[in-house]
């Protein structure tokens, strides 16, 4: 049989774990705003919406991958590992509550929202904005197995408005 | 074991190995609302507005955007969202987004060796965002205004 034909199930395999590296971002359990783009408060009707804030913290920096590894073995059989992991971006991100927040292998949005309460200290006046949002990802065939990975890069600042 | 086994064998390795995706930036600029990944959103005078209660829901939205990247994923693009939410917040009248969510996946097309062991082939990524489209509630129009 020709060898490619060999490869037919392989890739109807992979098409079947298509989707399996994925990633979520979502800070719906945060209890400070998490804006996106340039407009930053709900301006009262029929007003601008410019207010004045300054940074008030370093900046905002969270980096989640998503790993999807699948090895066959020769006759069949093969192992699978998925996981995702979110890096810390500074060395106080490493202890034990750091630890605590990522503990799901698959998917934990809860990463997200701890980041965001960890840099904003949870002050109504505080919130996060984000500046770039950069995500991507490969799927890759190897001889031994297939991989899928994914990973997401978001950047901001804490800013803070300033007393009038 | 010579050294030219081992450029053999990972010659042979990177001749059964095909590898696509994509890269991309997501962009906003042009968003006409305020939008948040949370639940709460600021008003013109630093005030918490909170989905449920100063914000109450008036319509959901989903939509997908696909980015495509060639020579194994290293080429990246712009996504571009601020069209697709304007629109979606004009559309249910609405005054802001909460609840923002995205997800980024591969491509099943992506998958599809030995297409991929070829450098121009496209990979691509697929992104899907969600959100909550939002108005005050009357009582927190009013509470800003008599403030003001």
């Amino acid at each position: 049989m020709p060898r490619f034909l060999h490869l037919t199930p392989v890739t109807l395999l992979a098409l079947a774990l298509s989707g399996c590296a994925g990633l979520t971002l979502t800070a719906r359990n945060s209890v400070d705003p998490v804006m996106f783009g340039p407009v930053t408060t709900l301006p009262a009707k029929g007003a601008a919406g410019a207010v004045a804030v300054r940074p008030a913290g370093p900046p905002f920096e969270y980096r989640v991958r998503g790993t999807g590894i699948l090895v066959w073995g020769v006759g069949g059989g093969g192992g699978e590992i998925a996981s995702v992991v979110a890096e810390p971006s500074d060395p106080a991100e490493t202890g034990p509550e750091w630890e605590a927040a990522s503990t799901s292998r698959v998917e934990n949005p809860a990463w997200f929202d701890w980041k965001v309460l960890r840099a904003a200290g949870g002050r109504s006046t505080s919130r996060v904005e984000i500046a770039t949002v950069r995500c991507g990802g490969e799927n890759a065939f190897f001889l031994f197995g297939l991989a899928a990975l994914a990973d997401c890069e978001i950047r901001g600042m804490v800013t803070r408005e300033v007393q009038r | 074991v010579s050294v030219r086994c081992v450029t053999l064998l990972f010659g042979a390795l990177l001749a059964l190995s095909g590898c696509a995706g994509a890269h991309y930036r997501v962009s906003g600029d042009g968003l006409g609302y305020p939008v948040s990944f949370s639940r709460v959103v600021h008003d013109a005078d630093g005030r918490p507005l909170f989905l449920g209660e100063a914000l109450e829901p008036v319509g959901q939205f989903v939509f997908r955007k696909t980015s495509v990247g060639f020579l194994y994923g290293v080429t990246g693009t712009t996504v571009d969202l601020s069209d697709d939410i304007n629109r979606e917040v004009a559309r249910f009248h609405g005054e802001a987004v909460v609840s923002l969510r995205m997800r980024t996946e591969n491509c099943s097309t992506s998958w599809l060796f030995p297409l991929t062991a070829l450098p121009f082939y496209p990979g691509c990524q697929n992104l899907a965002v969600s959100g909550t489209v939002v108005t005050r509630t009357r009582a927190a129009e009013r509470a800003g205004g008599s403030q003001r």
